[in-house]
């Protein structure tokens, strides 16, 4: 049984993860959050389809919104950087910092990009997993360290 | 053209340089005046380029002289021709290392322009009055005979 202050405890954790998860995920968590719920009165609580009736669209709308600004932020990124053979530079420039700044969301963006089109993403993939999937032999070596990343995303459910 | 990749060049002028590759993220400039045209090299402190191993990963030119040395490169006086030999020019800002061009048997130069394209240049100058900044070292090593 749970009470009020319960579902709106639960409805604050679901925010929290609107504004770092994306949509598949969210609505994977909302569903098992919903599901966990026992209801004791039927009438006066939403049921889990209202529920998800009611979040969805935000959590769409947010996704789109991250989406755009990633877009966005790439675009100028590349603009800016085409002729600099240096990696720090590329990955100072103020658009990549913000798309690093965008934390989780932003891998599964970058891996579908990674995964159409070979650049400098590795230094973001780094700094916003904390992890390295690439060894020694295949640093500066795009195709191979794309892949390694790209397995390292279908591992981790971003890819 | 104000957004072409070029003008990032103002004193390149099209009767001063052939494009000779397409654009291509896979090596830089540093990899190709080194004759590596599938790897990116850079000492980037995060590591994700490649750099050779006992080199220090700094934006210095003692780094990126260390760096060639590796491949048989020497510190020499200027960019002139010498028979047997093939020299790499550096460039670099006030942070330090920027570009690297290597000479062609003609003596002309070869230049891999960051993500964009190689291209073949007749001047060193002309590379210069950007964000390269200057040619401040050169460097040669002999060239193996078949």
């Amino acid at each position: 049984m749970i009470d009020v202050s319960q579902i709106s405890q639960i409805n604050s954790q679901i925010a929290a993860h609107m504004l770092c998860q994306d949509s598949e995920r969210m609505a994977s968590l909302l569903e098992q959050m919903c599901g966990s719920i026992r209801i004791p009165s039927p009438q006066s609580y939403p049921s889990q389809a209202e529920l998800m009736e009611f979040f969805m669209p935000g959590i769409h709308a947010r996704q789109t919104d991250i989406e755009e600004e990633f877009s966005e932020l790439s675009r100028q990124w590349k603009r800016d950087n085409r002729s600099s053979s240096s990696t720090t530079v590329i990955a100072m420039h103020p658009a990549y910092q913000r798309i690093i700044g965008m934390g989780t969301p932003a891998l599964r963006l970058i891996l579908r990009e990674l995964s159409g089109q070979l650049d400098h993403w590795f230094w973001a993939l780094r700094a916003i997993s904390g992890e390295d999937p690439v060894p020694e032999s295949h640093r500066g070596k795009l195709r191979l360290m794309a892949a390694d990343w790209l397995e390292w995303g279908r591992r981790n459910g971003y890819a | 053209m104000p957004d072409s990749p070029f003008c990032d060049f103002p004193d390149l002028h099209p009767n001063l340089h052939l494009i000779t590759s397409p654009p291509t993220q896979e090596y830089n400039c540093i990899a190709w005046a080194a004759g590596d045209s599938e790897t990116w090299w850079w000492p980037d402190e995060m590591g994700t380029s490649y750099w050779p191993s006992n080199t220090p990963r700094e934006r210095t030119l003692l780094a990126f002289q260390l760096a060639y040395s590796t491949i048989g490169y020497v510190p020499c006086e200027d960019a002139g021709r010498e028979d047997g030999f093939e020299k790499i020019a550096l460039y670099a800002d006030s942070e330090g290392p920027t570009h690297a061009a290597r000479q062609l048997p003609d003596g002309r130069w070869t230049s891999k322009l960051g993500r964009m394209e190689d291209i073949e240049h007749a001047t060193l100058e002309c590379l210069c009055n950007s964000h390269y900044g200057n040619v401040i070292a050169y460097m040669k090593r002999q060239v193996l005979s078949l």
